[in-house]
């Protein structure tokens, strides 16, 4: 079970400082087939990574598309899905997929909450149809609970999401309080949107978030939030870096390319030197949507097959053994902590008014 | 412990001789002592001969 140490902001597990070494498989529980979940978790466990992170309803405004997928909802008249009537066979695979996740030495970070299924947000393209309606809030949150507490997951609340309204942070909240009411000792979070630097207020000086994630994100021009943001959110919490951009996407702007592990690299130790050290999550595209060669993209772009994206070798970065690897300057940060908390924004301060180097 | 994305002159204010320095070129993971001076309290780590980002790792003496 995964704890909060305060005092130190590092997560424990077992009572013993535990870096959370995510990778990111948001759309798993629709697309993934037993064998190919297999395949994954062996691999990615041999790289040394602890956490996979999932969405729950999986991500329908941003997916790959297959004719074997699963979906946890049946789908009204309109094709949009009927927040009323659950799928049980998604849910009963979705719970044999955690199983075995945590059977590998995984700890699960469930997203509850896309975007997409959440009032007033930037969800593109918008469309209020798969929006779920409020009073579906709790009860959806006691399903999950239901169906995945026996495995500890940690909560995440949120998926990607920014807070467009009021409305918005009302979803949440009753989600937060859901699982806060009901699971003794559940660990929760809130995965926000990359142009978000910032929790709301509510949120912030809530006893309902145990730690924070921020999302440094894929826009090539905006790169330095992977500290920028970190430092931002310097203060009561552990803080990780929940979405760096995606190794193999291509940069969102006109000018060619895409990101490979030299970016993936620069993010996390950008991120973690930042003081965001409790962790680091990894993602690559096509991974995430568990894309297969043959099939089509919602959003038109081609992706590589998850099969390739799980090979990228950006995933290594993390966890390279010469050394370098966030596991071994987690341990170092920690063991020097409390010099390293009291001279980092200062440091940062005194180079921002250094003259530059001839 | 510095990330240095660039491989540039650093100037840090603080006494860096108090400390043993390796460097990690972290493409190819390979790892060097670098060049640290120290004058009238400002340090500076010169560039290493490398072409990526490296993580400095200093330990006090």
């Amino acid at each position: 079970m995964i704890t909060i140490d305060m005092e130190r902001h590092l997560l424990l597990k077992d009572r013993q400082p535990f870096f959370y070494l995510a990778d990111t498989v948001w759309n798993a529980f629709v697309r993934a087939t037993p064998k190919e979940w297999e395949t994954y978790l062996t691999y990615r466990r041999s790289q040394g990574y602890n956490v996979v992170r999932i969405s729950a309803f999986g991500i329908y405004n941003d997916r790959s598309i297959g004719e074997d997928d699963l979906h946890p909802f049946e789908f009204t008249t309109k094709g949009k899905y009927d927040f009323a009537k659950v799928n049980e066979a998604y849910f009963d695979r979705a719970a044999e997929m955690a199983e075995a996740a945590v059977h590998h030495g995984f700890i699960l970070d469930l997203t509850l909450f896309w975007l997409c299924y959440v009032k007033d947000t930037q969800s593109w393209p918008p469309d209020p149809d798969w929006v779920i309606p409020f009073e579906r809030i709790e009860p959806l949150t006691h399903l999950l609970i239901d169906r995945f507490g026996r495995f500890d997951p940690i909560y995440c609340i949120s998926g990607d999401t920014n807070f467009g309204s009021e409305d918005t942070i009302r979803y949440y909240m009753k989600a937060f309080k859901t699982v806060k009411g009901r699971v003794t000792n559940a660990v929760t979070t809130m995965h926000i949107a990359g142009n978000v630097p910032m929790l709301p207020e509510v949120f912030m000086k809530s006893e309902l978030l145990d730690f924070v994630l921020y999302q440094s994100g894929h826009d090539r021009d905006n790169q330095q939030h992977a500290y920028t943001y970190a430092l931002g959110f310097l203060g009561e919490r552990p803080i990780i870096n929940g979405e760096p951009c995606y190794e193999g996407m291509h940069f969102d702007d006109e000018r060619g390319g895409h990101y490979a592990a030299p970016h993936v690299r620069r993010a996390m130790w950008s991120s973690l030197l930042a003081g965001a050290k409790a962790g680091f999550t990894y993602g690559a595209h096509g991974m995430w949507s568990w894309h297969r060669e043959d099939e089509r993209f919602l959003n038109g772009e081609s992706l590589p097959g998850w099969e390739t994206a799980m090979r990228f070798e950006g995933a290594w970065e993390a966890v390279s053994p010469n050394g370098c690897s966030s596991v071994i300057t987690f341990t170092i940060l920690n063991r020097h902590y409390h010099s390293f908390k009291m001279r980092h924004p200062t440091f940062v301060r005194q180079l921002q008014r250094m003259p530059v180097s001839s | 412990m510095i990330y240095q994305p660039d491989n540039v002159h650093l100037r840090l204010v603080l006494d860096a001789g108090a400390y043993d320095w390796d460097v990690i070129e972290l493409e190819g993971k390979r790892i060097l002592k670098p060049d640290v001076r120290v004058e009238n309290g400002i340090s500076t780590l010169k560039r290493h001969p490398f072409q990526s980002d490296s993580l400095w790792i200093g330990i006090r003496k």
